[in-house]
């Protein structure tokens, strides 16, 4: 079964009254335990494609299924709860809630699916533990590094144990060795968890790092490689 | 979870909340204080009227308070002050004959009530025993009077001087005799004291002819606040051609002065109210301009709008509710010295005088003030930031994100 399933999307965007095709009938899917990029240029339309897929944008024209439920007609409480329970965002910039420390940010998900208190801890404590933060549990992101945040914003796209983790450039605001760490826990938490991965990025390690190459240019998907 | 980020957005400005926070408590603080003293000043004139003379309930013959003559005297007055007696909750009462007259000194004289009084039961109901500034209460002695300082000045008397009181009789003659003044008082009222002259029930009932017959019977209540629910029970005991009146009967521009101060505080309170929530909804406005980003992280972790528009009431609630906690807290401790001795006011002493206040005020908090202010006040904070809130819900994830 597909995790996801997107048929002939097209996103128009208006820019000032100039008509920005970002997607031009994008038609793919994502199987369980895939370790997905989603390569191209600037402005191919990777994060459009990544939004649109996750819930989080409509799309202009066509469907996208989520567990083979169609978002077309959702209402906005429905796609915040089918964010809420299948999908995990990892974005550029983190994009910790500042006033929550790194226990509470990877809680938060948690908290919205009415996970009673105490269990709520122990997963989140474990999944600091997971990505090798624990220590961080009482840090704001503030007290953060860049790469601690982005593992605390990984923490926290999987604790809620969603279908799948869409990363959008995760490693783009860091150094290259940080960057490594980083691919080499989600490239873990994928072979020994099955957990789901799909990323937008053009970084030449996270693209090395694919299992399936879909490359993208002007709104279209023009390549898709296994390896 | 919610509410610990309430709380801690709360903090993200310390300064603009401080800001908040300051006006909503000087608000209540204002608001409070004012409540207590007014509430205050406003039981003390009661308070004054019903010791002074008025007491808690008064019996009279039926037409006697509309026209009082001589005609409409309660005939048996002591089988029914034994009546009042045997009620439980009645603590104490006296007779009194009392009719409108002319005190004349050699120099001037004076329209003036004359109350007639039994001088030892009246002690225990009024404080005009204890008002007495020269010379001294009546003792029993006959042929003697109390009149208000007040009133000895303007009629150049002093104590020990004679004067002489008139009123018309039954027959339509008047009656008169000559007192000698035994004492000066002077109560909170000075209205009351220039209007009120004080005699022996028996020398009042010599004068006019009026056998042992009484016009009133005063009596005192264990509670007061209950005298409406007492009210019933006192006709039931007494006969056909008697009415009984409380002092809320009594004294009606007074109680209706207390009752709808108690409804137009609800403007003060919305004034104050009305202040603070457009504070408010600046405040929570700038917080969800500043916070953008933030909220579409929220719409992308999977919040709901309905939980976004919450938190934000939240947050507002909570200042509103800080606010009206400092405020009034400090009105409250703001009070205690005044709790004792009152708020000394003898700058206003005359005005204050004639208002039958006296020159002290004793604030008096009343549940209902801390009640109104507790739920109107965080009730506005919330309501200002329903449109920052709206706004918020508004918007779209990826647009909020995108914004920087
Ligand atoms: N909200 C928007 N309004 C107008 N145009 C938009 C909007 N969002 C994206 N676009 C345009 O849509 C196209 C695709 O953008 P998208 O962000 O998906 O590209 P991308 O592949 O993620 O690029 P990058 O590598 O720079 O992140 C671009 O031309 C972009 O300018
Ligand atoms: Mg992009």
């Amino acid at each position: 079964m597909d995790i996801i399933r997107a048929v002939d999307v097209y996103k128009i965007y208006d820019d000032n009254g100039i008509p920005v095709h970002a997607l031009n009938g994008v038609s793919m899917s994502i199987s369980q335990h895939e370790f997905t990029v989603l390569a191209g240029a600037s402005g191919s339309g990777k994060t459009t494609l990544l939004n649109t897929i996750g819930a989080l944008d409509a799309p202009t024209r066509g469907e996208v299924f989520l567990d083979d439920k169609s978002l077309a007609n959702m209402s906005a409480a429905k796609l915040a709860d089918m964010r809420l329970h299948k999908i995990g965002f990892v974005f550029q910039a983190y994009n910790l809630i500042p006033v929550l420390n790194a226990l509470e940010n990877v809680s938060f998900p948690l908290v919205l699916q009415g996970m009673p208190d105490k269990e709520r801890r122990e997963r989140s404590l474990a999944m600091l533990e997971e990505l090798g933060i624990a220590d961080l549990a009482h840090k704001r992101p503030g007290e953060m590094s860049g790469g601690q945040q982005q593992r605390v914003a990984v923490a926290r796209a999987i604790a809620g144990n969603p279908s799948v983790v869409l990363a959008d450039e995760p490693t783009a605001n860091l150094d290259s060795v940080t960057g490594k760490r980083l691919l080499d826990l989600m490239q873990d938490l994928n072979e020994k968890r099955g957990i789901t991965f799909v990323f937008a990025s053009h970084d030449q390690q996270v693209i090395e790092r694919a299992r399936r190459l879909l490359t993208m240019r002007d709104g279209n998907i023009i390549e898709d490689i296994s390896r | 979870m919610l509410l610990t980020l309430a709380w801690r957005n709360l903090w993200r400005n310390p300064r603009r909340t401080l800001i908040i926070l300051v006006s909503v408590a000087v608000g209540v603080l204002a608001l409070v204080l004012s409540d207590a003293f007014s509430i205050g000043m406003m039981h003390q004139m009661l308070d004054n009227r019903i010791g002074a003379h008025v007491g808690h309930l008064q019996i009279h013959a039926d037409g006697f308070r509309d026209n009082p003559s001589l005609d409409s005297l309660i005939d048996e007055p002591d089988v029914l002050q034994r009546r009042l007696d045997s009620l439980p909750f009645v603590v104490a009462g006296s007779q009194r004959l009392l009719f409108f007259g002319l005190l004349s000194s050699p120099r001037a004289s004076a329209g003036v009530n004359l109350v007639g009084i039994e001088a030892e039961s009246e002690r225990r109901i009024t404080t005009i025993a204890r008002s007495m500034v020269e010379g001294r209460y009546l003792d029993g002695e006959e042929g003697e009077i109390l009149i208000s300082a007040e009133l000895a000045e303007k009629l150049e008397v002093g104590v020990g001087d004679k004067v002489v009181a008139m009123a018309s009789k039954s027959s339509g003659e008047m009656g008169s005799s000559a007192f000698r003044i035994g004492g000066l008082f002077r109560t909170f009222d000075s209205q009351f004291d220039k209007t009120h002259v004080y005699l022996n029930i028996g020398d009042f009932r010599t004068m006019l002819e009026t056998g042992p017959r009484s016009a009133q019977i005063v009596a005192l209540v264990d509670n007061p606040d209950s005298v409406a629910a007492y009210m019933p029970r006192v006709r039931e005991v007494m006969p056909a051609g008697v009415e009984a009146a409380s002092y809320r009967d009594l004294l009606p521009l007074l109680i209706l002065q207390m009752e709808s101060y108690a409804e137009l505080i609800w403007i003060f309170y919305l004034i104050v109210g009305l202040a603070m929530f457009f504070g408010i909804v600046n405040t929570m406005l700038m917080a969800v301009f500043e916070r953008v980003h933030e909220i579409g992280v929220f719409m992308a972790v999977g919040m709901k709008r309905g939980q976004i528009f919450r938190m934000i009431l939240a947050e507002a609630f909570t200042m509103g509710l800080i606010g009206t906690a400092v405020g009034a807290g400090i009105a409250w401790l703001a009070h205690l010295p005044f709790d004792q001795q009152g708020l000394d006011l003898a700058i206003f002493s005359d005005a204050l005088h004639s208002m039958g206040v006296g020159s002290r005020i004793y604030p008096r908090f009343s549940a209902a003030t801390f009640l109104n202010s507790f739920v109107m006040v965080p009730l506005f904070a919330a309501l200002g930031a329903v449109y920052p809130a709206v706004k918020a819900v508004r918007l779209q994830p990826v647009e909020a994100m995108r914004y920087v």
